[in-house]
C-alpha cells in the first residue's frame, strides 16, 4: 500500500505493462492467398525515390558530416510529409553515429534533437540544443527549436527568453510573434499575449505554414480566455491553411466538442488514416458500433505502444480512459503525463481526471501548478470551481 | 523556417500523430516454441513488406504495390536474407537454422509475411535469440518476441540497441518462494495503512479497561497471549481472503477495498479511546483482517509474477506479510510495556496515538471515496 499518489501513477504504468504483454504475445492467424495477385502491401511510402536513393548512396559511399546531415534532413521530412515514422528512425540510426563525433556540425546535432524530439527524448535533446546554442549564440534555427522543445514541457520563462531573441534577431515576425504569445501566455501573461497578436496584422505574404501557426497560437488564447467562437474561427483558418497539420485538427476537434457540436467534430475526424490523437477524439464524439470499433483500434495501438517500450502517450490514455469510464486509470495516465508536458491538452485532461477521479489531492496539485505559473484556462478554472463547490 | 513549423507541429504530438499503420511497419514478432528436449525449435517471424524492402529486392516491377506473386518469385532472395539476419543458440552452442515456409498474417490491419525457420539446436540448455534483425539502419525497429515454455510465458523486446535476447533460467520454487518473502516483508514496510492498523491493535494491548479507565496490564505473559490472540486473529482472516483473491474464486474492485483499510483505520483509532469497548478489539482485528487480505491480493496483483507457481507465490507473500508484522510487534512491544506504568502513557501517548492514526484514516477516507 504504496502511497496513494505514486499508486495511482503506477497502476497506470503497471496497467501499461500488462497490455504491452498481451500485445506482444498476440498470435495472428497464418494464411496462403489462393490468388497469385493478392496484394500483400502498399509500399509507396517506404520507397526510396531517386533523390533519396542518391542521397543513401552518397552516405554510403562517404559517410561524413554533410552527407549525414543530408540524409538525415531527407528522412525528416519524409517522415512529415508523409505520417510515416519509419524514417525518423532511419534518420536516427544515421544521426546517431555522427553526433556521437565531439566535432560533429551543429547540423548534425540540431538534426539529431529533432529526431530524438519525436520519441520524446526532450531532456537530450535539448541538452543538444544547448550545447549548439552556447557555442554559437546567434543560431537561429536551433534557438527555435529549443523554444518548441521548452513550451511544450512548460518552461514558460525558458521559452520566452528565446523567442523573444529571435523576434530581436529579426527572424520570421509572425512565428515569433506567435511564439512569444505562446511563453507569455503559459506564464501568467494571457492578456497581454493576446494584445501582443492583436496588434499584428497577419500579413497575406507570410509562407501558409506561418500564418497557420500564427492563428493556431491566437486561437489558443481566444480558447483560454472564453471566447470558443472566435477561436474555432482561427482554428478553421489555419487548418484551410495546413490541411495535414493534425494538432490543428485535433485542437479544433476539441474546441468542437466542447462546445457540443459533436456531429461537426466527427466529420472533422473522419480522415483516412487517422492518427491516434485524432482516433481517441473521434471516440469521444461517436456512439454505438463505430465508437466501439474506434476504441478497439485506440486501444491496439496503445497496446503495440506499451509492447515496444515506447515513451507511453499517456495524454492519449487519459483520454481514452475518461471516455470508458476508468476515472483512475485517467488519472494515473494524467499525471504521468503532466510530468513530460504541460501544454494546453495536458492541462485540462489532468483537470478532467482529477475530477472524474474525485481525487482531491490531485486537484489541488494542479490549482498550486496554476497559481505558480500563472497559466489561465476559463474552460479548467470553471471545472476545478465546479468540482470545488459541489 | 519550414524545420522550425514542422517541429513546432510535430513536437507536441509528433508520435500520438503517427498514424497506427504506420507504427506497425516497424515492429517484427517473433515467436518460439520451446520444444521437448529432442525436438527442433521452430520459430516464427512476422515481418513488415515495408521494413525487408529496404534489405531484399521485391517489388519487382516498381510499381509501389507487392503482390503475392512477387513474394512468391523473391523467395530465393527472402530465404538467405532473413537467414543472415537471426541467429540462434542453445546452451551457449549455435543452432542450424532452416528455412520451413512462408504464408502472411495479418497485423494491426496490415499483411506481414510470415516465415517459420526451424533450428537444429543441442538438446539441453538455454536458448538466446541474435542478429541484426532487419534493425540496421532504422532506429525505430523493435522486435516482440515472445515464448511459451510449458505453462509459462516469456516476453522480450529487441531494439538495435540491445539486439538479444536469452532465455532466463527457470526459477526454482525455493528461489520464487524466497523472492515472495521478501515482496511481503517490502509491502508491509511501505504500507503506511496497514502499518498504522497494526499499530492501533498494540496501543492498548498493554492496558486494561477498569470501570471505564485503562489500567497498566500484569504481566508480559498476560500482554503477549492478547496480542498473540489478536494479530493471529488478523493473520487468519487476511490470509484467508489473499487467498480466495489470488486464486482467483473471489473478485473485490480495488477502490472500495481501499476506502474500507481506511475505514478500519478510522474505527479502530476510535476504539481505543473508548476502554468499555475493548472487548470489540478481537473481532475488529478478525473481521477488518478480510478486507486487509483484499489489500494484499491488489498489491500482489501489481507484482509481475513471471510464472511463479501459486503455491510458493502465495505462501512466501503471506510469510513475507506475517514476519514484517511480528518484526513491528517485536520493535514496538518492548517499549510501550515498558512505559504502561507510566501516568502518560494511558492519558497521552493512547489517546493521543490513536486520534493521530484515526484522524490519518479519516483524511485517506475522504481521499478514496
Amino acid at each position: 500500500m504504496a502511497p496513494a499518489r505514486t499508486r495511482v501513477v503506477l497502476v497506470a504504468m503497471l496497467a501499461a505493462a500488462a497490455h504491452a504483454e498481451k500485445a506482444a504475445a498476440a498470435v495472428a492467424n497464418r494464411f496462403v492467398p489462393a490468388d497469385p495477385q493478392f496484394v500483400v502491401a502498399n509500399v509507396r511510402q517506404a520507397t526510396p525515390d531517386t533523390a533519396l536513393r542518391e542521397l543513401i548512396a552518397r552516405w554510403r559511399a562517404s559517410p561524413d558530416d554533410a552527407a549525414s546531415a543530408a540524409l538525415a534532413a531527407a528522412f525528416l521530412d519524409r517522415a512529415s510529409a508523409l505520417r510515416e515514422p519509419m524514417y525518423v528512425g532511419r534518420a536516427e540510426a544515421v544521426l546517431g553515429p555522427a553526433a556521437a563525433n565531439p566535432r560533429a556540425s551543429a547540423a548534425v546535432r540540431r538534426l539529431y534533437a529533432e529526431a530524438l524530439q519525436y520519441r520524446h527524448a526532450f531532456n537530450t535533446a535539448e541538452a543538444l540544443l544547448d550545447a549548439i546554442l552556447l557555442a554559437t549564440p546567434f543560431d537561429a534555427a536551433a534557438r527555435q527549436q529549443r523554444a518548441s522543445v521548452r513550451l511544450v514541457r512548460g518552461d514558460f520563462i525558458g521559452a520566452r527568453a528565446d523567442c523573444a531573441r529571435l523576434l530581436a534577431g529579426g527572424g520570421v515576425q509572425s512565428i515569433a510573434l506567435a511564439c512569444l504569445a505562446e511563453a507569455m501566455a503559459g506564464a501568467g501573461q494571457l492578456q497581454r499575449a493576446q494584445a501582443l497578436l492583436a496588434a499584428y496584422p497577419l500579413r497575406n505574404d507570410d509562407a501558409d505554414a506561418a500564418r497557420a501557426y500564427f492563428l493556431t497560437v491566437r486561437a489558443e488564447l481566444y480558447e483560454r480566455s472564453a471566447q470558443p467562437g472566435r477561436a474555432i474561427a482561427d482554428y478553421r483558418a489555419a487548418l484551410d491553411l495546413a490541411p495535414g497539420a493534425d494538432p490543428i485538427r485535433a485542437a479544433l476537434a476539441d474546441a468542437l466538442t466542447a462546445r457540443g457540436d459533436l456531429a461537426a467534430a466527427a466529420a472533422l475526424l473522419g480522415v483516412a488514416r487517422p492518427s491516434l490523437a485524432l482516433t481517441v477524439r473521434h471516440v469521444a464524439c461517436t456512439r454505438g458500433g463505430e465508437q466501439a470499433s474506434l476504441r478497439s483500434q485506440a486501444t491496439a495501438w496503445l497496446d503495440l505502444e506499451a509492447a515496444r517500450g515506447d515513451a507511453q502517450h499517456y495524454r492519449e490514455v487519459a483520454l481514452l480512459a475518461l471516455e470508458t469510464g476508468e476515472a483512475q486509470r485517467a488519472l494515473g495516465a494524467a499525471l504521468a503525463n503532466f510530468k513530460v508536458q504541460r501544454e494546453l491538452a495536458d492541462v485540462r485532461v489532468l483537470a478532467r481526471a482529477a475530477v472524474a477521479a474525485r481525487d482531491l489531492a490531485a486537484r489541488r496539485e494542479l490549482e498550486a501548478w496554476l497559481r505558480q505559473t500563472g497559466f489561465r484556462d476559463a474552460r479548467t478554472e470553471n471545472l476545478l470551481a465546479a468540482a470545488a463547490a459541489g | 523556417m519550414k524545420r522550425f513549423l514542422i517541429v513546432v507541429f510535430w513536437i507536441a504530438a509528433c508520435v500520438s500523430m503517427r498514424t497506427a499503420h504506420a507504427h506497425a511497419t516497424s515492429t517484427s514478432y517473433l515467436l518460439i516454441d520451446v520444444p521437448a528436449a529432442t525436438d527442433p525449435v521452430v520459430l516464427r517471424w512476422d515481418l513488415a513488406i515495408q521494413d525487408i524492402m529496404w534489405t531484399v529486392f521485391i517489388d519487382q516491377d516498381y510499381d509501389g504495390v507487392v503482390t503475392w506473386r512477387e513474394i512468391l518469385a523473391a523467395r530465393r532472395y527472402i530465404e538467405p536474407a532473413v537467414l543472415g539476419e537471426i541467429a540462434l543458440g542453445r546452451g551457449g552452442q549455435s543452432c542450424a537454422l532452416h528455412f520451413k515456409d512462408m504464408a502472411l498474417a495479418e497485423r494491426a490491419g496490415q499483411n506481414f509475411l510470415s516465415v517459420t525457420l526451424s533450428g537444429a539446436c543441442p538438446r539441453q540448455g538455454l536458448l538466446a535469440v541474435s542478429g541484426s534483425l532487419f534493425m540496421s539502419g532504422d532506429a525505430s525497429q523493435r522486435v516482440l518476441l515472445s515464448s511459451a515454455r510449458g505453462r509459462e510465458r516469456l516476453t522480450g523486446v529487441l531494439s538495435a540497441s540491445a539486439p538479444a535476447w536469452n532465455e532466463p533460467a527457470r526459477a526454482s520454487a525455493w528461489a520464487s518462494f524466497a523472492r515472495f518473502v521478501r515482496e511481503g516483508v517490502w509491502h508491509v514496510a511501505l504500507g503506511y495503512d496497514h502499518i498504522a492498523f497494526v499499530l492501533l491493535l498494540l496501543l492498548p494491548s498493554v492496558l486494561r479497561p477498569v470501570g471505564g479507565q485503562w489500567r497498566s496490564a500484569e504481566g508480559l505473559s498476560q500482554v503477549a497471549r492478547e496480542i498473540v490472540t489478536i494479530i493471529t486473529a488478523f493473520t487468519i482472516a487476511h490470509s484467508t481472503t489473499l487467498a480466495l483473491a489470488v486464486t482467483g474464486m473471489v473478485h473485490v474492485p480495488t477502490q472500495p477495498i481501499e476506502v474500507a483499510i481506511a475505514a478500519s483505520i478510522a474505527v479502530a483509532g476510535g476504539l481505543n479511546l473508548l476502554p468499555k469497548l475493548s472487548r470489540l478489539r478481537l473481532p475488529l482485528a478478525f473481521g477488518f483482517g478480510f478486507v486487509h487480505g483484499f489489500g494484499f491480493a491488489n498489491a500482489l496483483s501489481e507484482i509481475d509474477a513471471g510464472g511463479t507457481a501459486l503455491l510458493p507465490l502465495l505462501a512466501g507473500f503471506n510469510i513475507g506479510v506475517e514476519l514484517a508484522q511480528l518484526m513491528l510487534v517485536a520493535a514496538i512491544l518492548p517499549l510501550i510495556y515498558a512505559a504502561r506504568g507510566t501516568r502518560w502513557y494511558a492519558t497521552g501517548v493512547l489517546p493521543l496515538g490513536s486520534c493521530a492514526l484515526g484522524a490519518a484514516g479519516v483524511v485517506w477516507l475522504l481521499q478514496r471515496l
